[in-house]
Order: C-alpha cells, then sequence, then structure tokens
C-alpha cells in the first residue's frame, strides 16, 4: 500500500488522466484510481471529491448531470481544454521530477 | 445504510448546511451508496460492507476548505477556492492536505482503554446512584413510624438518625464516584470530548455497544417495568387502607417504595448501559458534543442550585411547623417540577443553539 500523503501531490494527475478519455462520476474514478494502481493505493472519498471539487473551481474540469449506466442520476465530470493543457505540463513535470529522483536512487539496492 | 446515513450526518452536523456543503454531502452519499451496493453484489456482509465503506471515506476536514467553508465551531480562515494552488498550477505537493484537525484525533488504545475503565467502574457508578436514591428513605420513614409508635424512639430522635444515615449514605456515594476518576483520569481527554472522532475507532465502538445492545434492552425493560410499578404500592396503600389510622404510616412507606423500586431500576440499568455510552461518546464528533455539554450543565447548575434548596425547605417546613407527616410530599413534587424545569432549559437551550 502507498501512504496517502506519498501519492497526495499526484491525485489531481491521476483523475485528469482518468478523465482525458472520457467523463466519469466520481465513484467511477474512485474505482477506476484502485483498479489501474492494482490496489496498491485505495483513495479516499472526502480526498477524491475535494481534488474533483478544486479541479472544477480551478477550470480544468467542469461538471454536468446525467445518468450512470444503472440509470442514477450521477455529477459528472469532463477535462477542458485547459485541463488538458495543464495535464501536458504535468506529466512532463512528473518525467523531469522523476527522473530527477532516479538520478539519486540509481545506487540504492531496491 | 442507516450507519452510513447517520455517519454522513455527524460528520456534516460540525458544518453550517449552505447549499455548496449539502451539495458535497449528496455527492458523497452517492459514492458511498455506490461502494455499498458494490461490496455487497460482491458478497460482502452487510456489516463488513459498512465498515470498508467507512473506512474509505477519509476525512471530513479535507473537502469543507475547497468549498470555502470553514467548522462553525472551530472558526479558521479557508483559503478562498481562487487561491488553490492548482488553478494557478505550481507546486503539486501541497492541494488536498487535509487541515489539523481542532484536536487530535481519538486513537485504538485510547479507545480499548476507555472502554475497559467504563466497563470495570459500571458497577460503582450504579451502586453510588442507588445510595443517593435510597438515602432518604429512613428520614422520611422513622419520623413517621415513631409518630404511629411503631419504633422505640421519639419522632425528634428519628428525625436525627435519618439525617444520619442521608449524609452517611451520599458521603459513601461520594467516596464511590470519587474512587473512579482513578481509572477515569488516563482518558480524560476522551471523557471531555476533547478529540476528533476517527472512523475506524467510531466503527469499533459501534460493534462494542451493539454486541451488549441486546443486555442493555433486556436490562431497560426491566427497569422501565419497576419504574412505572414503583407508584404501585403508594396508590394501593392509599386507596385500600382510606380511613384507616394506620394511613399515614403505610403512606410513606409507599414513598420508600417508590424509592426503592426507582434505585432497583437504576441499578439494573445503569451497569448494563457502560457500551452504549462508550460508542456515543466515541462516535460523536466534537462538535455535536460541546452544545450537549452547555445543555447539561445548564440543567447541572440548576440542580446544584435546587436540590440544596429542596433540602432547606423540607427542614424548614418540617422542623418550624412540626410537619414531618406531610413534608415528604415536598420530594416527589419537587422531582416531577425538577423533570419539567430540566426539560425546559434543554428546550429553551436547544432553541438558542438552532437560532445562532
Amino acid at each position: 500500500m502507498i501512504s496517502a500523503d506519498a501519492i497526495r501531490g499526484y491525485v489531481d494527475l491521476m483523475i485528469l488522466s482518468l478523465l482525458r478519455t472520457d467523463p466519469s462520476y466520481a465513484y467511477e474514478l474512485a474505482q477506476r484510481i484502485s483498479t489501474t494502481s492494482a490496489a496498491e493505493y485505495a483513495i479516499k472519498q472526502t480526498t477524491l471529491y475535494s481534488a474533483v471539487k478544486r479541479l472544477e473551481s480551478g477550470g480544468l474540469v467542469s461538471s454536468f448531470a446525467a445518468a450512470s449506466p444503472t440509470g442514477k442520476p450521477r455529477t459528472y465530470y469532463r477535462i477542458t481544454p485547459a485541463g488538458l493543457e495543464h495535464l501536458e505540463q504535468k506529466v512532463t513535470e512528473w518525467q523531469r521530477t522523476r527522473s530527477v529522483v532516479d538520478r539519486f536512487i540509481g545506487g540504492v539496492a531496491s | 445504510m442507516n450507519v452510513i446515513t447517520a455517519y454522513l450526518d455527524t460528520m456534516f452536523s460540525a458544518y453550517p448546511a449552505t447549499p455548496r456543503m449539502l451539495e458535497a454531502k449528496a455527492e458523497l452519499r452517492t459514492m458511498m451508496e455506490d461502494a455499498y451496493t458494490n461490496l455487497i453484489a460482491a458478497g460482502r456482509s452487510e456489516n463488513e460492507a459498512v465498515g470498508q465503506v467507512i473506512r474509505d471515506f477519509g476525512n471530513i476536514a479535507e473537502v469543507a476548505p475547497v468549498l470555502g467553508i470553514t467548522s462553525e465551531i472551530a472558526p479558521q480562515p479557508a483559503p478562498a477556492v481562487g487561491e488553490v494552488s492548482t488553478a494557478e498550477g505550481t507546486e503539486p505537493a501541497s492541494p488536498g492536505v487535509p487541515r489539523a484537525p481542532q484536536h487530535p484525533a481519538i486513537t485504538m488504545e485510547e479507545a480499548r482503554g476507555y472502554a475497559d475503565a467504563q466497563h470495570r467502574i459500571r458497577f460503582r457508578v450504579s451502586v453510588a446512584v442507588a445510595l443517593f436514591v435510597l438515602s432518604p428513605i429512613l428520614l422520611i420513614v422513622l419520623p413517621a413510624a415513631a409518630e404511629a409508635g411503631a419504633v422505640p424512639f421519639a419522632s425528634g430522635a428519628a428525625t436525627a438518625i435519618g439525617l444520619l444515615v442521608v449524609l452517611v449514605m451520599v458521603a459513601i456515594g461520594v467516596v464511590m464516584i470519587l474512587s473512579t476518576t482513578r481509572e477515569m483520569a488516563p482518558y480524560a481527554r476522551v471523557s471531555e470530548g476533547r478529540f476528533s472522532p476517527d472512523p475506524e475507532v467510531s466503527q469499533w465502538a459501534e460493534q462494542l455497544a451493539q454486541e451488549h445492545e441486546r443486555g442493555r434492552i433486556r436490562a431497560l425493560q426491566v427497569s422501565v417495568v419497576l419504574w412505572v410499578l414503583s407508584p404501585a404500592p403508594l396508590l394501593a396503600f392509599a386507596l385500600l387502607l382510606e380511613g384507616s389510622e394506620r394511613q399515614g404510616l403505610w403512606s410513606v412507606v409507599g414513598v420508600a417504595l417508590v424509592l426503592i423500586l426507582v434505585a432497583a431500576g437504576l441499578a439494573i440499568f445503569l451497569p448494563a448501559a457502560w457500551a452504549r455510552s462508550v460508542a456515543d461518546r466515541i462516535g460523536g464528533s466534537s462538535s455535536t458534543r460541546s452544545p450537549a455539554n452547555d445543555e447539561r450543565s445548564i440543567v447541572s447548575v440548576i440542580a446544584a442550585i435546587y436540590w440544596p434548596l429542596l433540602t432547606a425547605i423540607y427542614l424548614a417546613w418540617s422542623f418550624i411547623g412540626n410537619a414531618w407527616g406531610i413534608s415528604w410530599v415536598v420530594w416527589p413534587i419537587g422531582a416531577v417540577l425538577f423533570g419539567a424545569i430540566a426539560a425546559g432549559a434543554s428546550a429553551w437551550e436547544k432553541y438558542r443553539r438552532d437560532g445562532r
């Protein structure tokens, strides 16, 4: 299990990546995060909800009401052009961060 | 599902019910319902599913700042929504860091210790309460018995003995209550509500309460029967002995029986209720608790003045008017009146709180 603290800064990145292909609602996002991370990281619902709301108020995602596959009404979130741009920046930033950190820990046996 | 709804209500009770907060609550509720439905569909038991959903809930303190809302109990400056770093795309590590809760969260060890201590002291507390209720019995019965010639001393001596017994029993009760403070001292933070509830610990406490719920309900049933029946002997004596010269003495005995039955009910019910009260204490958020404390404190302030005053009235009336045979009516009337005053005070307190 990855600790919530270690991954916190990347929750926004995960949500934006998931929304890149198609819109989704909060519970589905939570599930896809835990499936994609192969249960290495289970996101808390409040963490996910506040992240989505923060992205929304920053104009990176927009919300609309729609029915889920089971027919229940859900608030769906969709990535905005600004969100796509932000995601690209974040991905580049993450790659640079990772390569820098990797250079330091290269000699450490895992 | 009820547990989940109740859990959300508790979590949100610290916050004002603004449209955005209600929206957040509704959406989190949907998320929890979806999660619950999926877990049940995956073959988990009801209890497991509820436990899992509550474990996955997270920390409510994370949500409010994003919505620009602070807890009304702990006013702290909330970052304006526009200032949140993601909007500018800077510093990925800071967003979403939950703020420190008002008090450190309760730990599992603390909760277990608190529950154990409550379990250990349950009989002592109940016996002390029963002693307080029983203490005036001799003071009520002996003078009337002396008057009627049923005991071999004068009514003045009977009153003195009765008073002495009241003091001794109250003293014993107070000593018993004080002896529990040693057990409870390490958990003062818990008893006084200076902690933030933790979902897992609340869930554990709720389960503990559920395990003991059957015993508590049974004890409550027995006690309620005793309490309802408690005036029966008094009524029977009053009606059956009407006109008899012994009616006065038997009425007094009836009053004593009321107290004995009430005390017996308390002695049966209180020791069985410890697990429930532990769960209520641990599960509530500090915010739902503090107003309740205020309310209790208003009633206890009234009680602190009321009961000594009533005792003074009783003694004054009895001694000055030499009315030992009848003055006991102060107690039942006083008790009913106190119930009304206490209910009125808490209703007023609640009204004041809601109006805020």
